[in-house]
């Protein structure tokens, strides 16, 4: 707290302190507590509730360990989701290397512009889109027949492939734009002396460009992969009874069981165990929080 | 600070505390409700106050901006809709919100002992609503299939409709009186077939009846849980061998019309809404009751146990149940209206499509959802998931 | 060099592949708008039509629900915006060893289902008197989006030369000054990156919003809502004006910066033309 007064002197440190206290109390923990209650109670229907057996139990959360579909589901949905934000990142570091670096001004702001376009449109529709594209009898295997490259269509929506190709892209901007603000504080003149000194394009990138863009790749990888674990709408609408998300599971003790007791334990472990991965994957990669937050 | 002098506190205090505040809420919540029962006088004052206003939850598409001008012209009440796309979405808004914030709400009725239950409806007043005007036979429907709860009577029911069997009629042709639920397991469809999870085992449970290779009939198991297990293990059994032929699981409209238009699906147990609009966009698609029986459900209003314009609300059902606005009703949404006369007024298509759907005896066979209970929901869920991961 | 212009060329191609997959949907979805089938497809084709432009001329209530989401969204940047901002102040500067936990409970709402932060947030405030609408829409939507806006801060935070802040400080400037002068103007990018997202993020929001909408009905969950009797290319066409106006936009953007850059160039010359003359005037008078 010294830091901060020092920093800011008290009437700003006062705003801060106020507004991140206020955000973390009032607006994420109380509700929490909310549903950590809920989550340790059996699902009574209102009458019952603070009768005799309205008592707090741990069966919400050991539900999970005697269901196997369930475990395999949530195993399945953090590699699936580590995957996603490995070929995210991927995907993403070209557009936002060449963003920071290599265009200027104008033709940075046009692509920025195009990135975002996409995203007017709600998710929903987006993943619907791709859902026509890659369906039975959609324009991608109508295209695929008429170039003569398969002579049956593709059912590309039975596997993980739809689930996948979907989630890359509903999080192309959480990539990009953290890739993209770590690396555009690099001096350009780093490169151009790593470059005069003859060292190949990869090497460049993996011993100048990465390292200075860690907590952006960081932070992307953390956002991309949080919304992959979180994600309902991509797998409910592109996945198949056999690429099921821990997050439909959850969705379906609400809605279709409406057991909002058992829905709150199952939310609750998906929350702990993903931070457990983080920090675990922060410790295999050496970053530390510090590299993010200094 | 408060919370943290709490924390101190010893257990015992805390659940006291607990109880209080529960306990509390819940009688509040309780003398509204009594309240709101109770005497004309509150709330005509209440409804003066108000200035004549109601509050629908209705389902997506079902009043359009029409119906609800053409309310507010002929009884000068402002009708407020908001849509909801799921019974699930519904049933979790009203219980969020503690049975507040709207007046009338849309269950289908096997649903409506559960919101009892929960303490989220209450009785409508038999000699404020016009029952007179609801054709007789889906008002005992309605009244015996969920929507009478301890002799008082909670549902107006508005519409039915049914879950049967939607069909490509070129690639795959069926024929009422031949047609059944096993129809869908056909080897030649395999790969191109769409169904619910949890109705699909329904289906195949009334197939598998009719075969005789379930020990007790599909009634029984939705009152039973032993029968019911004895039953959908060996309906899960095949379900599982089937499963290859699915090409697709639906969950709504949508994505019941995208299996047949665009993902290759030849037939399928679907909801009626879903083959007529096929139809009636001019595909070759059809949809016919297997001999099975249909499975029917009914839709109706329900008043919310917090409403707080409890006359607007008994008027916004008494102008449903006029023959014009049942049929309107019925040719938007592609189902059937239980407004006496209202399928006089029918277009020629909605006609046409309740003919071929339900000929014969078909409509004196439909299978309409028995009352489902909280244990069996759950158990339902359970096997719909084995069903889903096999 | 030839390696150079090896690199050059894969990053146009790449572009190039990369913005197909990015534009591939919307080419879809666009093109269905002009497909009569009331199922939003481009398979099969049925027959060419605007029809569904004036069916979403009709529609009040997807207009109406767009101005709700404009709403929510500018709601939700003023809220989350300046949360998040303090957010990253406050984490990075915070020397403790409870760092990782206070994080971890910064982040979790990103984590959280939207359907236990939309109900959880309807329960908590109920008793105060706050039921769902649009209040309720903004402080549920910002609890998660503000962690967005940390998160992105505190990246851009990281690289961040803090003895600019002492040097101003140092020199007299004061704490509010230095704040605006130096820590705001460097974070700019990043929170302008922020408040898109979190518009963005605002804007396609279902599952949380749709527990504290109370009345009001934003435009994802009227398209959400779509689903029980079949979503219609009209909503490609709301997606498909929205796409235009924005290009549009851009477009008079960047023709009103190449004329004032044209005109800033013509009055450079006018001005150096003017300095040479009177250069010219006043050589031959001393001379």
């Amino acid at each position: 707290m010294s830091v901060l007064l020092q920093r800011y002197g008290w009437a700003l440190t006062s705003i801060i302190v106020g507004l991140t206290v206020l955000w973390v109390v009032v607006l994420v923990v109380l509700p929490q507590i909310t549903m950590i209650d809920y989550s340790l109670r059996p699902n009574l229907p209102l009458p019952q509730r603070d009768g005799p057996n309205d008592v707090l139990t741990w069966a919400n959360y050991t539900t999970l360990a005697g269901n196997e579909i369930h475990r395999t589901i949530f195993v399945k949905t953090i590699w699936a989701s580590a995957l996603v934000t490995f070929l995210t990142f991927l995907v993403c570091y070209p557009i936002a290397y060449h963003l920071a670096q290599v265009a200027t001004g104008p033709r940075a702001a046009l692509l920025v512009l195009l990135l975002i376009i996409p995203f007017w449109i709600n998710e929903i529709l987006r993943t619907f889109a791709w859902w026509i594209i890659l369906a039975y009898s959609g324009p991608l295997n109508i295209a695929l027949m008429a170039l003569g490259f398969i002579d049956e269509p593709i059912r590309y929506l039975s596997g993980n492939s739809g689930v996948i190709i979907g989630m890359v892209y509903a999080y192309i901007l959480f990539m990009v734009f953290p890739l993209y603000n770590a690396m555009e504080s690099l001096d350009r003149n780093q490169i151009e002396a790593a470059r005069d000194l003859g060292a190949p394009v990869w090497r460049i990138h993996w011993r100048i460009i990465a390292p200075h863009a860690k907590p952006g790749i960081a932070t992307g990888c953390i956002m991309t992969f949080m919304l992959a674990a979180g994600s309902y709408a991509v797998p409910a609408l592109l996945g198949s009874p056999g690429s099921r998300w821990f997050t439909e599971i959850i969705y379906n003790w609400f809605f279709e069981g409406g057991n909002w007791n058992q829905g709150a334990a199952y939310a609750f472990i998906l929350l702990i165990l993903c931070i457990v991965f983080i920090f675990a994957m922060m410790r295999v990669f050496r970053v530390g929080l510090g590299d993010i937050a200094k | 600070m408060s919370k943290k002098t709490m924390d101190r506190s010893s257990l015992k205090t805390q659940r006291a505390a607990r109880t209080f505040t529960r306990r509390t809420l819940l009688q509040t919540a309780a003398a509204t409700g009594a309240i709101a029962a109770a005497g004309p006088f509150v709330i005509n004052s209440k409804a003066l106050s108000s200035s004549g206003e109601v509050k629908v939850f209705a389902w997506a598409g079902y009043f359009s901006d029409t119906m609800m001008a053409d309310f507010e012209k002929k009884t000068g009440i402002k009708g407020t809709r908001v849509e909801f796309g799921s019974n699930e979405e519904q049933m979790n808004t009203v219980k969020a919100n503690q049975g507040k914030g709207f007046d009338l709400i849309m269950p289908t009725i096997d649903r409506v002992p559960q919101y009892v239950e929960e303490g989220l409806l209450q009785p409508l007043d038999d000699s404020k609503v016009n029952f007179d005007n609801v054709i007789g036979g889906n008002l005992s429907g309605s009244d015996g299939g969920g929507g009478k709860v301890g002799g008082k009577r909670y549902v107006a029911p508005t519409d039915w409709g049914t879950e049967a069997l939607t069909y490509n009629m070129e690639k795959a042709p069926l024929t009422y009186g031949t047609a059944s639920y096993g129809d869908m397991w056909n080897p030649d469809y395999a790969g191109k077939v769409t169904c619910r999870g949890h109705s699909g085992l329904v289906g195949i449970g009334l197939y598998l009846q009719d075969a005789g290779k379930l020990p007790h009939t599909m009634r029984e198991a939705f009152a039973d849980e032993k029968k019911m297990v004895a039953n959908y293990d060996i309906i899960l059994a095949f379900a599982t061998k089937a499963k290859p032929s699915i090409a697709q699981f639906w969950s709504n409209e949508n994505e019941a019309q995208g299996a047949f238009r665009t993902n290759g699906v030849v037939i399928g147990q679907t909801w009626d809404s879903t083959g007529a609009r096929l139809w009636d966009e001019g595909l070759p698609i059809r949809y016919v009751a297997p001999k099975e029986g249909a499975l029917a459900w009914i839709e109706g209003f329900g008043m919310l146990s917090g409403a707080e314009n409890i006359e607007e609300a008994n008027a916004f059902i008494n102008w449903y149940y006029t023959p014009e606005v049942g049929a309107m009703y019925a040719s938007e949404t592609k189902i059937n209206s239980t407004v006496k006369g209202a399928d006089a007024l029918l277009p020629e298509f909605n006609k046409k499509f309740f003919a071929a759907a339900y000929p014969g005896d078909a409509l004196d066979k439909l299978w309409s959802w028995p009352i489902q209970d909280a244990w069996f929901i759950s158990k339902r869920n359970e096997y719909a998931e084995k069903f889903l991961a096999a | 060099m030839s390696a150079q212009r090896i690199a050059d060329v894969f990053t146009r191609a790449y572009l190039g592949v990369f913005f197909l997959y990015l534009f591939l949907p919307l080419i879809v979805m666009g093109v269905a708008t002009f497909n009569s089938s009331r199922f939003p497809t481009v398979t099969p084709w049925q027959e060419t039509t605007l029809k569904w432009f004036s069916a979403l001329a009709a529609d009040n209530q997807m207009w109406d629900a767009l101005w709700t989401s404009f709403a929510v969204g500018l709601g939700v940047i003023l809220v989350a915006v300046p949360i998040g901002v303090a957010a990253a102040l406050f984490l990075s500067d915070l020397q403790t060893r409870a760092k990782p936990f206070i994080y971890g409970v910064m982040v979790s709402p990103l984590l959280t289902p939207g359907v236990i932060i939309g109900i959880s947030t309807l329960i908590f405030w109920r008793p105060y008197g706050i039921t769902g609408g649009y209040l309720l829409m903004v402080l549920a939507q910002s609890s998660f989006i503000a962690a967005y806006v940390m998160l992105m801060v505190m990246a851009r935070m990281q690289r961040f030369d803090r003895t600019l802040e002492e040097a101003a400080l140092d020199l007299g400037a004061t704490h509010l000054q230095t704040f605006r002068r130096v820590t705001l103007p460097y974070l700019r990018p990043s929170m302008l990156a922020a408040c898109l997202i979190a518009f963005l993020q605002s804007f396609e929001n279902y599952n949380t919003t749709i527990f504290v909408r109370g009345i009001d009905t934003t435009l994802t969950v009227y398209i959400a809502s779509k689903v029980r009797t079949g979503v219609t290319p009209a909503v490609n066409a709301l997606g498909l004006i929205l796409i235009s106006v924005t290009i549009l936009a851009a477009i008079v953007y960047e023709i009103r910066r190449r004329r004032e850059l044209a005109a800033t160039a013509a009055a450079a010359a006018r001005a150096r033309a003017d300095e040479k003359a009177e250069i010219a005037a006043a050589v031959p008078a001393t001379a």
